[in-house]
């Protein structure tokens, strides 16, 4: 027996999405065909309203679907603090944490000259324009080169600006084993060492 | 035949996928290795950075480009290529040695040139004047030779440059003349060892940036660190 077409589509599209493979894609369009009409008719109004709704936040250049996102526009957060992130996935990170109350900038990447980024595609110009003279910057880019070569790029330009620049501390994971990690954290682990008594 | 393999090499392309995989590029002795990276737990990413010295296990079946890595270990790390004065120059040797030894003879003289020019844009000073010195070596290594004769009569009196074909005073046309000295830094570019030309930088080095962007231009095809190198 044959698949029927509409079926055969829905798992075409659905095994377009990252991380969803043909056998995964067959799974969740039985499941999809399995759930009420009202429930899937939801699921393809929310995806349809989020696509229309959201945008970037003009200030710090999250996803939003406010004029300003929640964040940007709370006045109970700490505006003396930036932290810059990377990507929109980021701040929701730190967010998790629940150790931050300051403002965040999205810079929508990394310098990467052999992907053809360079700092003039970054939201590098729209940060420096937020800040102020003892602003603390926290620059939280990922350990990689290219979030380092970022972090220091970013340093560079902040300072003249008289901004307090910080980065986010290097070392182990909670929960990591010693053995495991590779001697360029344990370096860092060890050269950002805290007294504790 | 074993469908595991050990391999060591530099990491010159790492492309995160949107389910967590990770695609990466080594440049070896042998030529380039391609490998996906399987998400792993966030507490022990696998140690693959750019510019990294790694030692790798690769799972394979036959037929396949892209094999499985199943085991990473840090050999080297070279923390200052992440500076701004030596990142950009990092980025244009990786993307021009990625691109030129693919596989084949001369993949094991171009996997030693690349790390001896990780090593000194790390390390020296002039990162901007390394990086030029190995990238006109690495086109060397790869078998693209600087024509210093003329196109037309085959004169070693060069003193013109119509794109990049070199060309005589009798040849010239309309062809732009050589700044004065570039003619003597492009011979030292190709003749000299990468050990006299650290020792005594030539001048003028924007005409040989020029040459070099050329050269690439032609041999390679455009390459993106090269638009975003720093004005000088």
């Amino acid at each position: 027996m044959g698949t029927p077409s509409s079926l055969a589509q829905l798992i075409r599209e659905l095994s377009r999405l990252p991380g969803i493979g043909p056998k995964s894609a067959q799974r969740l369009a039985y499941y999809l065909f399995g759930q009420p009409e009202q429930e899937v008719a939801r699921l393809a109004e929310v995806l349809l309203a989020a696509k229309r709704d959201l945008h970037d936040c003009p200030r710090c250049f999250g996803v939003t679907d406010r004029e300003l996102c929640e964040i940007c526009s709370d006045p109970q957060r700490d505006a003396a603090q930036i932290c810059v992130v990377e990507e929109p996935g980021d701040v929701l990170a730190i967010e998790r944490s629940g150790e931050y109350r300051g403002l965040y900038h999205v810079l929508r990447g990394v310098i990467s000259p052999m992907r053809g980024v360079g700092p003039g595609s970054l939201r590098i110009a729209a940060l420096l324009e937020r800040v102020v003279p003892g602003v603390e910057v926290i620059l939280a880019t990922s350990t990689t080169v290219e979030g380092e070569a970022t972090s220091l790029y970013l340093q560079q330009e902040l300072v003249p600006l008289g901004a307090r620049v910080s980065r986010i501390a290097y070392g182990l994971p909670v929960g990591g084993a010693l053995e495991y990690a590779d001697e360029v954290t344990l370096g860092r682990a060890l050269a950002g060492r805290q007294v504790v008594s | 035949m074993s469908r595991y393999s050990n391999s060591s090499g530099i990491v010159t392309w790492r492309q995160r996928q949107v389910n967590g995989d990770l695609i990466v590029h080594l440049l070896t002795p042998e030529g380039q290795l391609r490998a996906v990276a399987r998400r792993r737990s966030r507490a022990t990413p696998p140690p693959i950075d750019l510019f990294q010295h790694v030692a790798v296990q690769i799972y394979r079946r036959p037929g396949e480009e892209l094999g499985l890595l199943v085991q990473a270990q840090l050999e080297g790390a070279l923390p200052t290529l992440a500076e701004p004065g030596r990142y950009p120059y990092a980025h244009l040797l990786t993307e021009l040695a990625d691109r030129l030894f693919v596989q084949g003879e001369r993949a094991e003289a171009g996997y030693t040139l690349y790390a001896a020019a990780l090593r000194g844009i790390a390390a020296r000073p002039d990162a901007r004047w390394v990086a030029l010195v190995m990238a006109f070596k690495l086109l060397q290594g790869a078998g693209f030779l600087l024509q210093l004769r003329c196109s037309c009569c085959g004169s070693k009196e060069v003193v013109a440059l119509a794109g990049l074909e070199p060309r005589c005073a009798a040849c010239r046309g309309g062809a732009g003349l050589l700044a004065e000295g570039s003619r003597e830094a492009l011979q030292a570019m190709a003749a000299k060892t990468v050990r006299q030309l650290m020792e005594a930088p030539s001048q003028p080095q924007a005409a040989l940036w020029r040459f070099l962007e050329l050269l690439v231009l032609r041999e390679v095809g455009p390459l993106r660190s090269l638009q975003l190198l720093p004005a000088q």
